[in-house]
């Protein structure tokens, strides 16, 4: 090329660049837009431009988003996966039977942070309008970020999930004369089984409204060392929940207390 | 107490100079400068004294306080004062010394014709350890511009000098200046890119605002410079016709005239009856003043309407019932406004 070049009489010499790396260069460029003009490239970019802007106009209640959206991935040969996965965690959000609370799924939200890497979130204040207007209060937000962890500290690995509340803007949304629950103490809730948790959550909130926090997770080991765990995690009491079964003696609930005073721990 | 006085910066020493001094005459503001090492003037009358300074230092000059007001260039204003609010925009667009602020590559870069090509090269350059060197008298703009447009990966060379050899003599990858024909940078195998452009430029007038806020007396003789500028470049916009047009009567002429609303000025025509001894019937002299554009449909219209000898004059100045720029300079002189 160069060769040419200098027969055409197009002098590359005298600038800051050499001539071998402004001649790279052009080849580059020149593939580059063959290949932009082999149409493929084009058209599978438009292809997922136009799925983009499908999802994005999606908003609303999430049974109909959810089918919505599954309708045009599908069209489109998308693979579901995340749709799946955004099903489970709605699956899990009925079980808490919150009323009042309206669920809405956005897939064309964005959180302005570039560390998520799945389902990203917002709380509104009960009175916002759907979709919540500009100035509308959001006083929770956050999501998943798996990669953090590992851009923070290097090592791989650790699985995240996280939220703020914006501690004004809650108080705010709470009026001022909502009442304070003063924590009395802390409660650990183990989930044994998936059909036990709407029972767990029902308890959870019993206690809640006592005052007592409470944390409510699945279970991932055994019932004896879950006591061990809530015990060095600082909780005052810990419960496995399981479901109810007949060859059980026990109703549905069958719980493992322990209390700092109690030097053993007991079942109900 | 002596009568105050505005101090009026105009550019000297440089290409701005002769057209200053140009538009303002045009402006009926003649300045006159007995001898070339007198460094003030009267300008129009003696409420005004023309300051000469060099058009990269007027910026100075007015944020001490030296001058009141002054002519320089866009880019020179939005280099050394663009953030800034001492010194607010009182005429943005005086019509000459047009020039744009470009980015100018050599052309031996045959890869580089856009400002992603640009962008390409200095992320090479950055892989290679190196940055691209950009030589220019305008870093804050050219900084601020490459950023805006994700060039972060940069450095600037200040140069004052002739800085279309930068590149030749190797102390700078490309250029950042003032083009206004582009014969320079040929002269010196440089070339434009498409999306090069910083800033579009021409001549304004700028004002002190500390100095215009304090003096009432100065901000009404300035208001006297702005009236006669605005009334200069309404006047370049409208073109006057007078056709002599026979006719039965006044209200006859005008209906006829009036056909073509567009065609018949602002607010109608005027018509005066003009007596011509060898006339046989009455011969009438229509004015219409209409927009410089549209000067041929105009004289075709009054021909339609039976006019014979048309004359067309250029009005010097047309003033309106009030002063639009010191209307709108007053608002930018108001406490908490940014201005510019």
């Amino acid at each position: 090329v160069g060769s040419i070049l200098e027969q055409m009489g197009i002098e590359l010499s005298g600038t800051t660049r050499t001539p071998d790396e402004i001649i790279d260069r052009v080849l580059v460029k020149a593939r580059r837009q063959s290949a932009m003009h082999g149409g493929k490239r084009r058209e599978a970019l438009e292809r997922v431009l136009g799925v983009l802007a499908g999802l994005n106009a999606l908003r609303g209640s999430a049974d109909i988003v959810l089918a919505d959206a599954r309708a045009l991935l599908a069209a489109h040969a998308v693979p579901l996966d995340a749709l799946d996965e955004l099903s489970r965690i709605l699956e899990r959000l009925a079980d808490y039977d919150l009323p009042g609370v309206r669920i809405e799924l956005a897939p064309g939200m964005a959180r302005g942070i570039a560390y998520y890497t799945g389902m990203i979130f917002e709380l509104y204040a009960p009175d916002a309008e759907s979709p919540p207007a500009p100035d509308a209060l959001q006083i929770c937000g956050g999501g998943r970020y798996d990669s953090l962890a590992r851009a923070l500290t290097g090592r791989s690995g650790f699985p995240a999930l996280g939220f703020a509340f914006g501690v004004e803007r809650l108080l705010h949304a709470l009026s001022p004369t909502a009442p304070v629950l003063q924590v009395r103490s802390r409660v650990l809730i183990v989930v044994h089984e998936p059909e036990a948790r709407r029972s767990a959550q029902r308890l959870a909130d019993a206690l809640r409204a006592e005052g007592t926090a409470v944390v409510v997770r699945d279970a991932d080991r055994d019932a004896d060392r879950v006591c061990d765990h809530a015990r060095r995690a600082g909780y005052d009491a810990a419960t496995v929940v399981r479901a109810y079964a007949p060859d059980r003696p026990a109703t549905g609930v069958c719980a493992t207390l322990f209390r700092e005073d109690d030097a053993s721990a007991g079942t109900i | 107490m002596s009568r105050e006085v505005l101090r009026f910066a105009i550019p000297s020493k440089g290409a701005m100079e002769e057209p200053a001094l140009r538009f303002l005459e045009a402006c009926g503001l003649r300045v006159v400068r007995p001898n070339p090492r007198q460094y003030t003037a009267a300008m129009g009358s003696d409420a005004v004294q023309a300051v000469f300074q060099r058009a990269a230092d007027i910026p100075q000059k007015l944020i001490t306080g030296l001058v009141d007001a002054g002519i320089t260039g866009f880019d020179i204003f939005s280099e050394h004062l663009g953030e800034g609010d001492a010194v607010v925009v009182g005429v943005e667009d005086l019509g000459f010394a047009r020039c744009s602020l470009v980015l100018a590559v050599p052309e031996a870069w045959l890869d580089v014709t856009t400002f992603a090509d640009l962008a390409d090269v200095a992320a090479d350059f950055r892989r290679h350890g190196r940055s691209l060197r950009v030589a220019t008298k305008f870093p804050r703009l050219v900084r601020r511009f490459l950023v805006e447009n994700g060039l972060s990966s940069h450095t600037l060379v200040e140069s004052s000098g002739a800085l279309e050899i930068a590149p030749s003599m190797g102390y700078a990858d490309i250029i950042a200046d003032i083009n206004e024909t582009g014969t320079t940078l040929r002269a010196n195998r440089l070339k434009q890119i498409e999306g090069g452009t910083i800033l579009r430029s021409q001549a304004c007038l700028l004002v002190n605002r500390r100095a215009l806020t304090a003096s009432p007396a100065k901000l009404e003789i300035l208001r006297g410079v702005l009236e006669m500028i605005e009334a200069h470049q309404r006047a370049a916009r409208i073109i006057s016709i007078t056709a002599n047009v026979e006719g039965a009567s006044i209200e006859e002429v005008a209906q006829r005239v009036l056909t073509q609303r567009a065609l018949a000025g602002a607010r109608g025509p005027t018509i005066a009856q003009v007596f011509d001894p060898d006339a046989a019937g009455r011969v009438f002299a229509v004015t219409v003043v209409v927009p410089l554009d549209q000067l041929a449909a105009a004289r075709d219209h009054l021909r339609l309407c039976g006019g014979g000898t048309i004359t067309v004059a250029r009005p010097l100045y047309l003033f309106d019932d009030r002063s639009t720029l010191y209307a709108a300079l007053c608002e930018r002189l108001r406490p908490g406004d940014a201005g510019g």
